[in-house]
């Protein structure tokens, strides 16, 4: 699967993420062009619902990037997503979902050059697990594949 | 060969089609009954926290779950080396 | 009034649902008063072909019970679709795939190396016998056919499926689409005390004996409640059982596994890393729990194969 191009959804806290992924645009860095970002005011806004909608949707990895445990905006939004995620992550495992679909960091508002990092990291990793879709099932004329 | 076929079996639990070959005399050569349904309660139930299973399986039959639901918490009893209380001490 | 003409029918099931029917006691003279039954395979001796010769549109109501989950069971519920006027969904599995869509979460020994799978064709000494395709895949009814109303449950309890006899019968019946249950989630009718939901520890329903007049999740024991739509009369509550959620999701939500995730890791109060492990390691089978009854609705649907 040489030309698979993953496709990434990333959602990014207000306070620290978004602006540590602005601040790697700001800087001119190189890196993978793989994530879709929606921006969150806080990463304890995920609920659970959102990460499966977007592997429904088409996305074959997510990334989830909130404020370093004790610096959340809203002082325990992020101890909240570490918590559901973490559980998420096994829940998937038992629905046949790789580990490295999903994932979870801590990126502050000048870690510019760390998130460029994670992305490439990322978009490396998915590539390697091809695409999300499901290959064959079987399920009369209603099955999804 | 001529065939004779039943389909659904009625008035039980469960699904079941009955084919019946005939030979030239018209007697019965042999007879076959095929079940067209499979949910694979052997295979989903593995995995599954051993207490839950009497919650699960008496979904094997709605019309005798309390069979299922009987054999599977003697089972958890058994795994668990426990005895069911006496009546008197039961919780309820 | 001519008779309605009434079709039960069930597919990946297990005749519960069926026998709730027969648990409105003396009231089934009612049903056999108000309707013509047309297909029964547990009570009554019609065959498919029956079905087959009846005209488009001439059965009024089919209570259709039981996960789609092999090509028979999918034509016939596209014929009773095609041969009914309305289709209730009657039961957890037909509404959301039930107990049978639990084949999704994946077995320690989902080993099947010799590749042995049910055969469409066998030959036998006589000719040849046919098997339905056999589907990886767990169908709702509305996944398979178009279908109006939603009776959730399992099995639905006797009070609502004695609401549809009365709409039959009156002939005023919810609007199209319809969930035949509660609007509201378990906890709204659910009696127990309910103080503040912060947790330390989650328990195996076996390790505590719970307090009776206490909210379950608040003495650390996972019950569905909140994720589940209410109008069963909470009865596993009321038997100092936790919820598992056969009523399916509340209004406005489409995952409830998701859903219930979220709200137990809400309430599980840590915040360092140790606390969060060993909160994992104590819901051993978060999948097989939180989705018991919903999983071919959910978003995900299946399994990735």
């Amino acid at each position: 699967m040489d030309d698979f191009e993953p496709k990434i959804v990333g959602f990014l806290c207000n306070w620290c993420s978004y602006a540590g992924a602005d601040l790697a645009g700001t800087s001119r860095m190189k890196y993978a062009p793989n994530v879709r970002v929606v921006r969150v005011m806080c990463s304890g806004r995920m609920d659970p619902t959102f990460v499966l909608k977007a592997f429904q949707r088409g996305a074959d990895g997510v990334l989830i990037c909130g404020c370093h445990p004790g610096d959340c905006h809203y002082m325990e939004g992020n101890y909240k997503t570490a918590r559901r995620i973490s559980l998420l992550k096994r829940m998937l495992a038992q629905l046949g979902i790789e580990d490295e679909r999903l994932r979870l960091e801590w990126v502050s508002a000048s870690e510019g050059e760390r998130f460029a990092r994670i992305v490439d990291d990322m978009t490396k990793q998915i590539k390697e697990l091809g695409p999300f879709a499901k290959q064959k099932v079987s399920g009369g004329q209603h099955a999804k594949a | 060969m001529k065939k004779v076929t039943i389909d659904p079996i009625t008035r039980l639990e469960g699904h079941g089609r009955i084919e019946i070959f005939l030979d030239e005399a018209g007697n019965v050569a042999n007879a076959y009954l095929q079940i067209p349904e499979l949910r694979g309660f052997e295979k989903f139930c593995e995995g599954r926290p051993v207490e839950e299973l009497p919650r699960i399986t008496p979904r094997i039959c709605g019309v005798c779950p309390e069979a299922h639901h009987l054999a599977s918490t003697k089972a958890a009893d058994a795994v668990y080396h426990v005895d069911a209380p006496p009546r008197e001490e039961a919780p309820l | 009034m001519p008779k309605l003409k009434l079709a039960l029918y069930w597919a990946a099931s297990c005749g519960g649902c069926d026998v709730a029917v027969l648990d409105i006691n003396e009231k089934i003279l009612d049903v056999a008063a108000l309707a013509d039954i047309v297909l029964w395979p547990i009570a009554m001796d019609f065959k498919y072909h029956h079905v087959e010769a009846m005209d488009d549109k001439s059965i009024d109501v089919c209570l259709f019970n039981g996960a789609v989950r092999n090509s028979e069971q999918e034509e016939i519920a596209k014929l009773l679709r095609a041969k009914s006027k309305i289709m209730v969904a009657f039961g957890a599995c037909a509404c959301f795939g039930g107990i049978p869509a639990l084949a999704y979460v994946e077995a320690p020994t989902n080993d099947n190396p010799e590749r042995t799978f049910p055969q469409t064709q066998t030959k036998v000494k006589e000719g040849e016998l046919e098997l339905p395709e056999f589907f990886d895949t767990v169908h709702a009814l509305n996944q398979v056919v178009g279908v109006e109303y939603y009776l959730p449950g399992c099995p639905p309890p006797v009070e609502l499926i004695l609401k549809v006899v009365d709409a039959l019968a009156t002939g005023q019946l919810p609007p199209v689409g319809s969930v035949i249950a509660s609007d509201k989630a378990l906890c709204d009718e659910c009696l127990r005390t309910k103080e503040e939901k912060r947790i330390t520890k989650i328990y195996r329903p076996h390790q505590i004996i719970p307090d009776p007049q206490r909210c379950f999740l608040e003495q650390g024991l996972i019950c569905l409640g909140p994720a589940t739509r209410g109008g069963c009369g909470q009865r596993c509550i009321k038997a100092n059982m936790p919820c598992r959620g056969c009523f399916g999701p509340p209004p406005g939500v489409v995952d409830q596994g998701a859903k219930m995730l979220s709200a137990v890791a809400s309430i599980y109060d840590v915040s360092d890393e140790e606390g969060i492990i060993r909160m994992v390691e104590e819901i051993v089978d978060p999948a097989g729990t939180f989705y018991r009854f919903a999983m071919s609705t959910s978003l995900l649907e299946r399994k990735r194969t």
